[in-house]
């Protein structure tokens, strides 16, 4: 942490900065144009989901990075899982052929992590490259916010779950508390 | 034996199972001798790859415990997998699906989970299959693309 931690997230701020934010916001046209810009075509998947299920999956082949989102949840939750996403594709989390040991352990539920590892001829994320992902996707989302109608949506109880995530997630400077 | 969990399999199944899904970290399966080898130092007791084959094949179907806890340490499972019909069953099920993945040629996953659940395995398969679909359907896109090209 300290120093360190400050130099990774100033690094993030200029990741932000970069990105091509559409206006006004719009998920599928950001992710077309993140797909240009990389020279990856990015797609997407809606999917529905029962709540408390898994919602949000970033799937890489040789081709094609794919994110699936659960498409019926609330608009701000929905983002959130989408900019984690997108934040994974940032962080070139998938360039090195990472799995997420989460996703695995759900999947192979019976399977010790070194296994899965060799059944899959993978390494696994990291819990850092988890919380990275958790920081750029939240910074991604404050900037989303500054510019669309995304905040103005957002109801006095979707606020206060907001506020309970970036509790959890450990965001400091993302979202006021008051 | 396998009364309940018809898919556990022989002890030769699951040892194939183990054996095609485990992989070397070059991708390959291991070698009977290279199996053999790793039960030798385990057990510290003789074990020839001739010994494997006949296991993997079938023709031996018995093998001593201490042999059963040196094949397991090779694969790096737990020498319930061949013990435990309800476990290995579970586990072949498992192994099969990550192998999928890798066949798939998915190179990385990474998921936001509110809750890890065993019913959330569905909507990740079902999550799997469009990609894999939609895989597909943009390789034979690109078949046929080289085809009017030539």
């Amino acid at each position: 942490m300290g120093t360190s931690q400050q130099q990774v997230e100033r690094g993030f701020e200029a990741i932000v900065a970069s990105l091509r934010i559409p206006q006004p916001w719009n998920f599928t046209e950001f992710a077309i144009n993140l797909g240009i810009d990389s020279g990856r075509p990015i797609e997407l998947i809606p999917v529905t989901t029962e709540p408390g299920k898994p919602c949000g999956l970033l799937v890489s082949t040789e081709r094609a990075d794919y994110i699936c989102y659960a498409a019926n949840m609330t608009p701000l939750h929905q983002l959130h899982i989408q900019c984690h996403e997108i934040a994974h594709l940032l962080r070139g989390h998938t360039g090195t052929a990472a799995i997420d040991t989460q996703l695995t352990q759900l999947l192979m539920p019976s399977l010790p992590a070194s296994v899965i590892e060799r059944v899959l001829g993978r390494t696994t994320y990291t819990a850092q490259e988890e919380h990275d992902a958790e920081l750029l996707g939240s910074l991604i989302m404050r900037r989303i916010g500054r510019h669309s109608e995304v905040r103005r949506e957002v109801r006095p109880a979707a606020a206060a779950t907001l506020a309970r995530l970036a509790g959890v997630f450990d965001v400091q400077p993302g979202v006021r508390h008051d | 034996m396998t009364d309940g969990h018809p898919h556990a399999g022989t002890f030769a199944e699951r040892l194939t199972t183990a054996r095609e899904t485990i992989r070397r970290s070059d991708g390959k399966v291991y070698t009977l001798e290279e199996i053999a080898e790793g039960v030798r130092k385990y057990t510290g007791d003789t074990c020839s790859k001739q010994y494997i084959g006949d296991l993997l094949s079938g023709k031996y179907t018995a093998p001593t415990k201490p042999k059963i806890e040196g094949i397991a340490h090779v694969f790096g499972l737990p020498p319930s997998y061949f013990f435990n019909d309800a476990l290995s069953e579970q586990m072949q099920e498992d192994l099969k699906l990550g192998a999928a993945l890798r066949e798939a040629g998915i190179r990385g996953l990474a998921a936001r989970m509110l809750e890890v659940e065993p019913t959330g395995r569905e909507t990740l398969r079902e999550m799997l299959n469009e990609i894999h679909h939609r895989e597909t359907v943009a390789r034979s896109g690109d078949l046929d693309q080289n085809a009017s090209e030539q």
